[in-house]
């Protein structure tokens, strides 16, 4: 069983003016919610329906409308830190995605490339001049370290290489 | 008519407020009798709100003058409370389904992030402290051969 509910302090002042209610009024407010949501009215109003049989339903209706508008907004407010948050998690981590793969790893993997093509170098030339290379420390041990030979930094397109690309694109097409 | 100080007045406000998603995140505790209540808190929280927006309608008709408007009044206060609900419902929907998508990308970045980090990063500075080191001795052999 719920032990209790919370709902909008907003609502509360403004459904329960009193401020208080007493277990047996929530007791009735439920059974009355249950009562009208197990038959409530669905599609538009009959014609033909006595002024009573009316407001009966038009009070029905209004108490479910009403109640599930409360429940999206209480979920609303309820989440909104979390709406927030997600927003906030979700650039910051597009941030340092993008800085790493663009800022920090380019330059290093780089590095890397020019470095293993330096040492390949050098050992040719070594063994060029009938120096055993192997015997030379320290040594490399190449299947532990991280393949970058093929690396190719990417490419990010800014704004103004989009606009240089369109120029260009209609240069050409315009010589046609 | 007198529209803001009568309880019709209240439900007119009230259901044309709900729209109003930036109201403060304050609730207000209401203890549920053991043997009345749902066991899903949402379920609870929506038969009560129901009946509460039900024992509210209830009083707009008792209260007003003729059956008439009291017909009047629960007219107008349906036609804002459906509209919220549409509204809410679908901003509801909305914004749940953007904060999953967010929070599942910010999942994926952080372990590709933590892994930049915590594993290649260390990993490329370590080999290319390798490659300086043999690229000395290297040299250094060589220089050692020219002489």
């Amino acid at each position: 069983m719920t032990a209790g509910v919370e709902i909008l302090a907003a609502d509360w002042a403004a459904l329960v003016p009193t401020g208080r209610l007493e277990p047996d009024e929530v007791r009735g407010l439920l059974a009355r919610g249950r009562a009208i949501a197990a038959a409530a009215p669905a599609g538009a109003m009959p014609e033909r329906l006595s002024r009573p049989e009316r407001l009966e339903r038009l009070r029905r209706s209004l108490a479910v409308a009403a109640a599930r508008a409360a429940v999206h907004r209480f979920e609303l407010v309820r989440q909104r830190e979390r709406f927030e948050r997600s927003e906030r998690d979700e650039v910051e981590t597009y941030e340092r995605h993008l800085e790493l793969h663009k800022d920090v790893v380019p330059p290093l993997k780089l590095e890397a490339r020019a470095l293993r093509a330096e040492v390949r170098s050098l050992e040719a030339e070594a063994r060029a001049r009938g120096i055993d290379v192997d015997a030379i420390q320290p040594a490399i041990d190449w299947r532990n370290t991280l393949a970058v030979d093929g690396y190719e930094a990417p490419k990010y397109e800014t704004p103004e290489s989009r606009k240089r690309a369109a120029v260009e694109f209609f240069r050409r097409v315009g010589k046609r | 008519m007198e529209r803001k100080n009568d309880t019709a007045g209240r439900l007119e406000d009230l259901v044309l407020t709900l729209r109003d998603t930036e109201v403060p995140a304050e609730t207000h505790p209401v203890h549920m009798p053991d043997d009345a209540s749902p066991a899903d808190p949402a379920e609870a929280r929506f038969l009560l709100y129901v009946g509460l927006f039900d024992a509210l309608a209830d009083r707009v008709l008792s209260e007003a003058p003729s059956e008439e408007e009291g017909e009047v009044h629960l007219r107008r206060a349906l036609a804002a409370a459906m509209s919220a609900d549409s509204v809410l419902k679908f901003e509801r929907h909305e914004r749940q389904t953007r904060a999953d998508q967010n929070e599942l990308m910010a999942r994926m970045r952080s372990r590709e992030i933590q892994m930049t980090e915590r594993w290649m990063l260390p990993r490329l500075r370590e080999d290319i402290d390798a490659y300086r080191r043999r690229i000395e001795g290297l040299r250094r052999a060589l220089l050692e051969e020219a002489e």
